[in-house]
């Protein structure tokens, strides 16, 4: 049984004095238990309404989605139980009540007792480095504390399929590669029980952190695979920035397939590392040069051979 | 086992009422101005009472009438409103992705609700009375108590019928909802009695539970013979049967309209 | 830098289309005039009721005093409300209070545009409770028994004054974010009792009946009175007490203002949020 399964998914959105949107166009997507799966996308891409049919607040205009062998459509209250939603940028809560006691309120509505709730709030709290702030009310907290308050939210119900929608948004670097380090280390100590759905349009995070990776844009899955499988889509295989002193003394560039010239630099990129020889032979001859810098393909460039466009990532 | 069980819906019902409550003791000028303005407002409907040369017992009539529509205020604002409140705030998807019912989540908005609404009630009720000096039955405390009771649960039950509608049609709803203030004002009578007016428009009035709230509190209360058409014993099973229905109905209401939502797509669209 | 009147225009039309956008919610026309017009009959129907079912005789011109004072009162409550609701709903939900102060038209400018853009409303109000109180209680007001160039300053110079006590308020709400709800409503509904627009200001103690003679609220009603019905018209209107009142007034409270938002900067209270 798949955690998740999404079988020709279609979402319109059709209101009066908007225009009519298509957020999800035939989308088709498994995620076996025990991973760490990505959905990479920039903004508008349709992640979030994805992730919004997968936790129940929103059904599909058609296809059939089952999450944990249950289906959306009829079997809602048997995945809520199962699940557990965490979202970048949330400022939900009630800015009056402590920490500790807005997680009490959620365990309570996840059926947890009040001493089952103590013993994961205080546990996860230290964990995320925020015992100390156990008693600091909402609206005395800074962006990360929050941030790492909603990861403790989601995770003390110690579900079986974790959905994070853009859960590092916002989040100053040190905070951020916290909060990815521990959703690793959580997601192995499940003994493959444990499934993560992240959203991201960080690339860099996806390509970290994910297992498998949908790429989608435009309500479309352009492609699925690993982090390598994606790469290997990328329009080339290796790519070599020379920098010189001034003039770009390289001749002969024609042979390459895509060549681009910028005042002192030149960018070749191959198809095949077969190539590269022919580079450093060249090279080797040639005077004035500042540095050369070889790069393997990333998944920026497998979106941009996929899309025509880049993916617009702010780290 | 069962999961919905009565422990879980006790659970989430404390756990909804929590911050009601003990959001409203730790801000208190917020208390100050629940009590004060309704206090300013009978204050200001007992002057142009005078003003008309209307007998004293009126001012008691104001003075009961003016307390009780707190709860109306608290009502509409406080638990039709909420479920919208909570989806521009962010707490709704996490209220309908959590396995528990949505309907005990209100049910624990209208306990805290109505607790902190009760203090009010009261405070505004002492404060206007002794403003003005205005005698009450107080024999009859445990009949006012009853009717007291009996219109809060009423009223907050309709309250949790229309949480349901303002989660579907949002925005342009709330309009309406601000828009009855003054004919709620009007058909329960807060200010004069309702069964004087036309025993027809009273009738109709009564469809309202306030109406039947108040008029049953000054049946019991006032000193004076009070004009009225039903017995306040009447009144309170009346509402009683107003609360089941309504907290029966807005089962399916919630129901239904959760489904319309999340096939609508309007559950998480902040400021619709 | 000198602020260019380009700006302030634009800024002020900017601000009066949002204020107007949020003042119907964002419904549709019909639907706001229907809501802009049951109100204000609803409440006089109240009146009427409360007159014909509670009064035990009651002459013309107590009547009216009350009746016209409820009516006038209705455009002070809305003018006042919308300023200092603007800055509780720009703070607390819809949270670009931040963005409009860093614009380059000046904060006072977008209330004054968003108080604006509920004139309309207030002066339809203010006419509905009148014209129907007019009909349901026959208080015998008619066109011939206006005097309009007045009724019109009075318009206008109630504005004005209620421009200046929105500045106030929202100075005060600047700097109350934990209440904001409450305060502006606090202080109309205490001027409400003192303002001579239900209570005789003689029936008050000495001290309020001096306040209140101070204030140009006073005056502004008994003015709008004055011009409506010749049973006001004893003695001839006391324009100076009018005009001096509000010129104090308006000044004094755009002073506390400049001042309560310095303050609200100093303490770093602008766009602090409550979150209940």
């Amino acid at each position: 049984m798949y955690a998740i399964e999404a079988k020709n998914v279609v979402r319109e959105f059709k209101k009066r004095n908007s225009p009519y949107k298509l957020a999800l166009d035939d989308v088709n997507i498994e995620v076996e238990r025990g991973t760490f799966y990505g959905l990479l996308g920039p903004n508008g891409a349709g992640k979030s309404t994805l992730i919004k049919i997968f936790t129940t607040l929103l059904l599909p205009t058609s296809g059939s989605v089952s999450v944990l062998g249950h289906d959306v459509f009829k079997e809602e209250n048997e995945i809520r139980w199962k699940i557990s939603l965490v979202t970048g940028g949330e400022m939900s809560g009630y800015g009056l009540l402590s920490v500790y006691e807005q997680l009490t309120m959620f365990a309570m509505f996840n059926g947890l007792t009040k001493n089952e709730a103590k013993h994961k709030i205080n546990e996860l709290l230290e964990i995320v480095d925020l015992d100390k702030s156990r008693d600091v009310k909402l609206n005395e907290l800074s962006t990360g504390m929050r941030q790492k308050m909603n990861l403790v939210r989601g995770l003390m119900t110690d579900p079986e399929i974790l959905f994070l929608d853009e859960p590092t948004l916002g989040l100053d670097v040190e905070i951020a590669l916290d909060v990815r380090r521990y959703l690793k280390e959580w997601i192995k100590d499940g003994n493959g029980e444990r499934t993560i759905l992240l959203t991201t349009h960080y690339m860099q995070e996806a390509d970290d952190m994910c297992e498998k990776i949908s790429i989608i844009d435009d309500g479309k899955i352009l492609h699925t695979g690993t982090s390598n499988e994606l790469k290997d889509k990328a329009e080339f295989s290796v790519r070599y920035i020379c920098k010189f002193l001034d003039n770009i003394p390289f001749t002969d560039l024609e042979k390459f397939e895509r060549v681009e010239i910028n005042k002192d630099t030149v960018s070749i990129e191959l198809d095949s590392d077969e190539n590269s020889e022919f580079i450093f032979n060249s090279l080797k001859n040639l005077t004035g040069i500042v540095s050369v810098n070889r790069y393997e393909p990333t998944l920026e460039d497998t979106f941009l051979n996929l899309t025509g466009k880049k993916l617009n990532e702010s780290l | 086992m069962n999961r919905y069980n009565y422990k879980f819906a006790l659970r989430t019902i404390y756990g909804r009422a929590y911050p009601r409550i003990w959001g409203v003791l730790r801000e208190p000028s917020w208390v100050l101005f629940e009590i004060l303005l309704p206090v300013l407002s009978i204050v200001a409907f007992i002057y142009v009472l005078r003003s008309f040369n209307a007998d004293p017992a009126f001012e008691a009539y104001a003075v009961i009438g003016g307390s009780m529509m707190a709860i109306w205020f608290n009502v509409v604002f406080a638990m039709a409103l909420q479920l919208r409140w909570e989806k521009d705030g962010g707490n709704l998807e996490f209220y309908i992705s959590s396995p528990t019912k949505l309907s005990w989540i209100l049910l624990g908005m209208m306990v805290g609700g109505s607790i902190s609404t009760t203090s009010y009630t009261v405070a505004i009720f002492s404060i206007s009375s002794l403003l003005f000096d205005t005698q009450f039955l107080w024999s009859n405390w445990y009949q006012a108590l009853i009717i007291f009771i009996s219109c809060v649960v009423a009223l907050y039950a309709i309250g949790m019928c229309l949480a349901s509608v303002f989660l579907k049609y949002g925005r342009e709803f709330e309009y309406y909802l601000e828009m009855a203030n003054e004919p709620v004002q009007l058909l329960s009578g807060s200010f004069f009695p309702i069964f004087s007016v036309n025993i027809l428009f009273g009738a109709i009035a009564s469809l309202v539970p306030l109406t039947l709230g108040i008029d049953g509190l000054r049946q019991v209360l006032v000193v004076s013979e009070y004009p009225t058409l039903i017995s306040w014993e009447i009144e309170t099973i009346i509402m009683f049967f107003y609360a089941l229905i309504a907290l029966r109905f807005s089962k399916y209401t919630l129901n239904y309209m959760e489904k319309s939502a999340r096939e609508t797509g309007t559950l998480t669209l902040k400021w619709q | 830098m000198a602020i260019k009147k380009r700006n302030l225009y634009r800024g002020f039309i900017s601000s009066l289309i949002i204020g107007w956008r949020i003042e119907t919610n964002w419904a549709s026309p019909i639907n706001v005039l229907f809501v802009k017009t049951i109100r204000p009959i609803s409440s006089a129907i109240i009146l009427s009721i409360m007159y014909s079912v509670a009064s035990r005789g009651s002459n013309l011109k107590d009547l009216l005093w009350v009746i016209v004072g409820i009516s006038t009162w209705g455009l002070v409550q809305s003018q006042v409300e919308l300023m200092y609701w603007a800055i509780t709903s720009e703070r607390e939900w819809l949270r670009n209070i931040k963005n409009i102060i860093l614009s380059p038209t000046p904060f006072f400018i977008y209330l004054s545009a968003r108080a604006s853009s509920g004139v309309p409303f207030a002066i339809f109000s203010f006419l509905t409770i009148t014209i129907v109180s007019n009909i349901l209680l026959n208080l015998n007001i008619t066109l011939d028994s206006i005097l309009f160039l007045e009724f019109t300053l009075s318009l206008v110079i109630g504005l004005v004054i209620l421009f200046f006590l929105g500045l106030l308020t929202a100075g005060i709400t600047l700097n109350v974010p934990r209440t904001p709800i409450g305060v502006g409503e606090a202080i109309v509904g205490l001027l409400y009792l003192i303002s001579g627009s239900i209570i005789r200001p003689e029936i008050l103690p000495s001290y309020i009946q001096n306040f209140s003679t101070s204030l140009p609220l006073l005056h502004w009603i008994e003015l709008v009175r004055f011009s409506i019905h010749p049973v006001f018209r004893d003695n001839p209107y006391n324009w100076g007490s009018l005009i001096s009142t509000s010129i104090i007034f308006s000044i004094c409270c755009f002073l506390s203002y400049v001042f309560l938002f310095k303050l609200s900067r100093k303490h770093g209270k602008i766009d602090q949020t409550t979150m209940y």
